[in-house]
């Protein structure tokens, strides 16, 4: 199983949403972060098959899905990232509903259907109006109608937005097994709903592919760029000027036992920089945050 | 599982051994020949069978660590039990039923029946031959509600989800406004055969054409500008449309496309309404596609 994305590219009037991307994905999870605005759900709504390139194509098993839509768009399960209703259908009916249109066979639905009200902890409102649900209760109804064909390949567009730790664990769980035999794409800008992914990252920036590695090779980007520095608290203007010149990724208050030079109290500041940015300033091993903002940078 | 009968045995051969040899077994190595007599009967060691239980713990134990088979190679052993598949507009239709709701055919129907009762009581209050127009005007407005409100929804999440079906996108608008105007049109039917009952003094054949023609016009341009864009914007175009109609009517103009039964260009105005909502299926659908191939979704 392959998916390949050939010169991506699209074009909103005069705005490149997307542009030249090019990527070959395997089984496994692989996660799409960047900022707002990076073009992260217009590449998913292209590899879902429900919005044309203006160049470029998606190739799955080395066919064009141009080509054989419909028979591709039964492999796939897709989360929108906007997971509003307009339908007042209960929980149970909506997951019927698209059980039929993904052409589960009428014997199989009500099974199936159980399953995914227990798998996302919907059975207690499986009888709740669509329009009443939360927005948690909205992402896991979401994700429920993605995963009811076991397609092959996965696409969540922000599908840990809304829920809460115990969810949000349970899901990374359910991802990171159903990856073995299939594609999972997944998509945020919380560098840190991704951390616990294993697989590939690409980081998109203003449409375009800024980084494709693994997390830990994205966080080797920072090294030597991380420093921390241990500050006085009265230093309010070296403070100031480091915030104004530097990215910083971390501030917090000194710690007793943290003190390298005898301060008593003080506030410790993370930064990234391509030199060092003060002569008390020590090289720290980067995390995967800090590889992702250089390589954003 | 325990060595411990082979471990056993062993020892039982050594002591043979230095026995045979009048020694004790730690004394000197084992010859060539006595580690191959060894072999040889360690080779016939009868293994001790587990017993069922020990099997049905193995088994147990080993369960969680078996992938469950997949639900696809189920679901896609039954599809290809099922004779020709449908994946078709038929297909289609079937789900569109479920996913309007229960409350959406419900408010339809009594929307129709208070217009019937308000066409009995302006009958009423008038003269009987006033309810044909009455009907006329007001049938093909509802069903541009009614097409109008089965695709609110073209902004959102769910309708995303929705074309990510296997279904062909513009099929399944096409299945949903199948529903909807068969809906439309078979209250319409029956509102205007009750009336018929109160002596409506027109032919029903007659007036059942006259609302049929601008409402398959009208509902198909409101599908049209609703999946394009959204149901507000359909609807508002359908009440537009029909307001200019309205407009010609009431000045009487020459081309009147709503001209009731009996005054002139009735049926011309009729075949100009079914040939203009023919052409605008043929630019429609593939206008269509194309909005659904290339549309921006706001996300929020």
């Amino acid at each position: 199983m392959l998916l390949e994305v050939e010169g991506l590219s699209k074009l909103y009037g005069r705005h490149w949403a997307i542009r030249d991307v090019d990527l070959t994905i395997r089984p496994g999870l692989f996660s799409v972060v960047g900022p707002n605005g990076a073009g992260k759900t217009t590449l998913f709504r292209m590899l879902a098959g429900i919005l044309a390139p203006s160049r470029g194509r998606i190739m799955f098993n080395g066919r064009d899905i141009a080509r054989q839509a419909t028979v591709y768009r039964d492999r796939i399960g897709y989360k929108p990232q906007n997971i509003d209703v307009y339908t007042n259908e209960t929980v149970a009916a909506g997951l019927e509903y698209f059980a039929r249109l993904k052409h589960i066979p009428p014997r199989l639905i009500p099974q199936r259907i159980d399953w995914a009200l227990d798998t996302f902890h919907l059975t207690e409102i499986a009888n709740r109006p669509l329009t009443q649900l939360s927005k948690g209760e909205r992402q896991r109804f979401f994700l429920a109608q993605a995963l009811l064909a076991d397609p092959d390949i996965l696409i969540l567009d922000e599908p840990t937005t809304g829920l809460d730790s115990i969810g949000r664990i349970e899901l990374i769980r359910l991802l990171n097994r159903w990856s073995i035999e299939r594609i999972v794409i997944v998509s945020t800008h919380i560098i840190a709903d991704v951390k616990p992914f294993d697989g590939r990252m690409l980081v998109l920036r203003d449409g375009q592919v800024c980084a494709c590695s693994t997390p830990s090779l994205l966080a080797q980007r920072a090294v030597d760029k991380v420093w921390e520095l241990q500050l006085p608290a009265d230093a309010a203007q070296a403070i100031a000027d480091i915030q104004k010149q530097y990215t910083v990724t971390a501030f917090q208050p000194l710690e007793p036992n943290q003190s390298t030079n005898g301060m008593s109290s003080g506030v410790v500041i993370r930064l990234i920089s391509d030199r060092p940015p003060h002569p008390a300033a020590k090289p720290v091993p980067p995390t995967l945050e800090e590889g992702y903002l250089v390589s954003l940078m | 599982m325990s060595d411990a009968p082979q471990e056993e045995k062993i020892q039982r051969l050594l002591h043979e051994l230095a026995e045979d040899r009048q020694d004790t077994p730690d004394d000197r190595p084992l010859t060539v020949d006595e580690l191959r007599y060894i072999m040889a009967e360690l080779s016939v060691l009868p293994t001790a069978v587990p017993s069922e239980a020990m099997t049905q713990a193995l088994i147990e134990n080993l369960r969680p660590h078996v992938p469950e088979p997949r639900f696809r190679s189920t679901m896609e052993a039954e599809r290809a039990s099922i004779a020709g598949r449908l994946v078709s507009l038929v297909a289609a239709i079937q789900p569109q039923v479920s996913a309007l709701g229960r409350q959406f055919w419900l408010a339809t129907a009594l929307l129709y029946v208070a217009v019937g009762v308000a066409g009995w009581m302006y009958a009423q209050s008038y003269t009987p031959y006033s309810v044909g127009p009455f009907i006329m005007f007001a049938l093909p407005l509802l069903a541009v509600v009614g097409v109008g409100f089965a695709f609110r929804g073209t902004q959102s999440g769910y309708w995303e989800a929705e074309r990510a079906a296997p279904i062909d996108p513009a099929t399944l608008a096409i299945a949903r406004f199948t529903v909807v105007t068969a809906y439309a049109i078979a209250l319409a039917t029956v509102i205007t055969l009750a009336l018929g009952v109160f002596r409506l003094e027109l032919h029903l054949g007659a007036l059942m054409l006259s609302w049929l023609a601008p409402l398959l016009l009208l509902a198909s341009i409101t599908l049209f500008l609703s999946v394009r864009w959204n149901g507000m914007i359909g609807s508002s175009a359908g009440f537009a449309l029909w307001s200019v109609f309205l407009i010609m009517h009431s000045r009487q103009v020459r081309f009147d496309l709503l001209a009731l039964p009996g005054e002139d260009f009735w049926l011309a105005g009729k075949i100009i309404l079914f040939a203009l909502t023919v052409l605008l299926w043929l630019v429609g659908v593939p206008w269509m596609r194309r909005g659904l191939a290339t549309w921006r979704l706001e996300v929020g």
